[in-house]
């Protein structure tokens, strides 16, 4: 993005792509593990290289599924055969956090942010 | 079910429900069974269950697939759209759905004289289409589940028959020796998963040992992908190499084993190991490989030989016994076992004593 003049709102900018006000910059490790193929899925996400909407949506989603206050591990005792297993870690400028799901442990709005982020994380 | 209904508030008593489930078309007895199951979770009773599932014993080994479609929507069982007997849907995904639980039941009744997963005649069920690009199928310990691929690097998960096999014999581990699902013994659960998932796929084609690929989930990949399956019990590790998905990561051999964390503990890597023994003793036996290896493998789990934490060492030490049990000491079939495990880096002693026998 080109530097604007100094007589046009700076702050636009100043503002970083894909941010909106109330919107952090979000650094995402995602690791998708298990199921019936077994293959590994590893993409790091930076929330700047989504469309406004994207990382609007995203946001929303980790909210919904209040990821920062989830424990370490949301798993099963007995992890069913061929599930998926996740770990996931989100860092913003001010915090971060880790934590480790078994897919039929996650609640539906936790899942509901694994989902989106393996679609995210397929993406060429 | 008329959604005016609660089923809470108008329960049909156990008794009722097992009556439907004997005498009454397949809707009826779905019905019932939802209307038992969802009363079930409600009163926290699964002892419910267990009753009305003995009641759901089909007599003299009949299968009895149902088949449901989930529409896309995270809800199981879903829609009922196909029971037994039923003609096809013109879905594929319910139709080899249906085909699939059929062979994989006909190869254990028929070949191990196994009446269903729990030997009782247990309904086979069945959902498609669940969830949305669902890159899956698994066994959630009452039912199979299966997605439809992303469309990109998969294909529907009812495409390959292994599949199938592959996860009713989840079921089968469950109800026998319950292998626990982490580490080396849940690579055993998975290593049983493959063999008697290629075992159902080698007897739909009629090959025998020498002409089977050994491969499992061969249809899965779309044509985009660069690999042939997703594992090759025949030389695992060279399944696919792809730029997107990476290469087969599954070891031969006990001094590649892969202790890593995810994957609880690499249960889908590191069943290349004894899927390799179990290749190489059918191939050694030589002739169809259900009828000697796999009858073998089975009596393992029918006759809990493996307590749940099983190392590969102590399915070897079994395998070895009961071949000798089956075909005598010193035979053929002995000594086909022996070099299995040994082709893998396990050597075979005697078991102490058999488990739970």
């Amino acid at each position: 993005m080109s530097k604007a003049p100094a007589c046009i709102n700076i702050k636009q900018d100043s503002e970083p792509q894909g941010h909106s006000p109330g919107t952090e910059r979000m650094r995402i490790s995602f690791e998708r593990s298990g199921g019936f193929a077994g293959i590994r899925l590893r993409r790091t996400i930076d929330s700047d290289t989504l469309s406004p909407e994207e990382a609007r949506k995203l946001g929303e989603m980790i909210d919904a599924a209040h990821f920062f206050d989830l424990p370490p591990s949301v798993t099963s005792e007995k992890p069913g055969p061929d599930r998926f297993q996740y770990q996931l870690t989100i860092e913003t400028k001010t915090r971060s956090h880790t934590v480790l799901v078994d897919e039929e442990a996650a609640t539906k709005e936790l899942h509901a942010l694994l989902s989106y982020l393996t679609t995210l994380a397929r993406r060429k | 079910m008329d959604p005016r209904i609660n089923p809470i508030e108008c329960i049909l008593p156990p008794h009722i429900l097992r009556e439907i489930s004997q005498r009454g078309n397949t809707s009826q007895r779905d019905r019932a069974l939802r209307t038992l199951a969802v009363s079930e979770r409600q009163r926290g009773r699964r002892e419910a269950i267990g009753a009305f599932a003995f009641a759901l014993a089909t007599p003299a080994g009949e299968k009895r697939r149902t088949i449901y479609d989930a529409h896309n929507s995270d809800t199981l069982p879903g829609q009922l759209v196909r029971g037994e007997g039923d003609k096809p849907t013109g879905d594929p995904a319910a139709d080899e759905a249906y085909d699939g639980l059929g062979s994989t039941y006909d190869l254990y009744k028929q070949i191990y004289n196994r009446n269903s997963i729990d030997n009782q005649g247990m309904r086979l069920d069945g959902t498609v289409h669940y969830q949305q690009n669902l890159d899956n199928a698994f066994w959630n310990g009452n039912q199979m589940v299966f997605g439809d691929g992303d469309g990109e690097l998969f294909e529907r998960f009812t495409k390959s028959v292994d599949v199938i096999g592959h996860e009713l014999t989840h079921g089968v581990t469950q109800f026998t020796i319950g292998l626990v699902y982490k580490d080396q013994p849940g690579a055993l659960n998975e290593s049983i998963s493959d063999v008697f998932g290629s075992l159902v796929k080698q007897r739909v084609l009629g090959q025998d040992a020498a002409s089977a690929d050994w491969l499992i989930g061969q249809g899965l990949f779309t044509p985009s992908v660069k690999g042939v399956a997703l594992r090759s019990m025949k030389a695992p590790g060279t399944a696919y190499d792809d730029p997107v998905l990476g290469k087969d990561p599954q070891p031969a051999h006990m001094r590649d084993y892969q202790d890593v964390s995810y994957d609880n503990g690499g249960v889908h890597i590191n069943s290349g190991i004894p899927n390799h023994a179990f290749y190489v003793t059918a191939v050694e036996i030589g002739g169809n490989a259900w009828e000697k290896a796999g009858m073998i493998w089975y009596v393992m789990s029918r006759d809990r030989w493996l307590q749940a934490n099983a190392s590969f060492q102590d399915a070897a030490a079994a395998t070895y016994d009961i071949a000798a049990e089956l075909y005598g000491t010193g035979s053929l079939e002995q000594q086909a076992v022996a070099k299995g495990w040994a082709e893998v880096g396990i050597s075979v002693q005697p078991a102490a004593s058999a488990a739970g026998a």
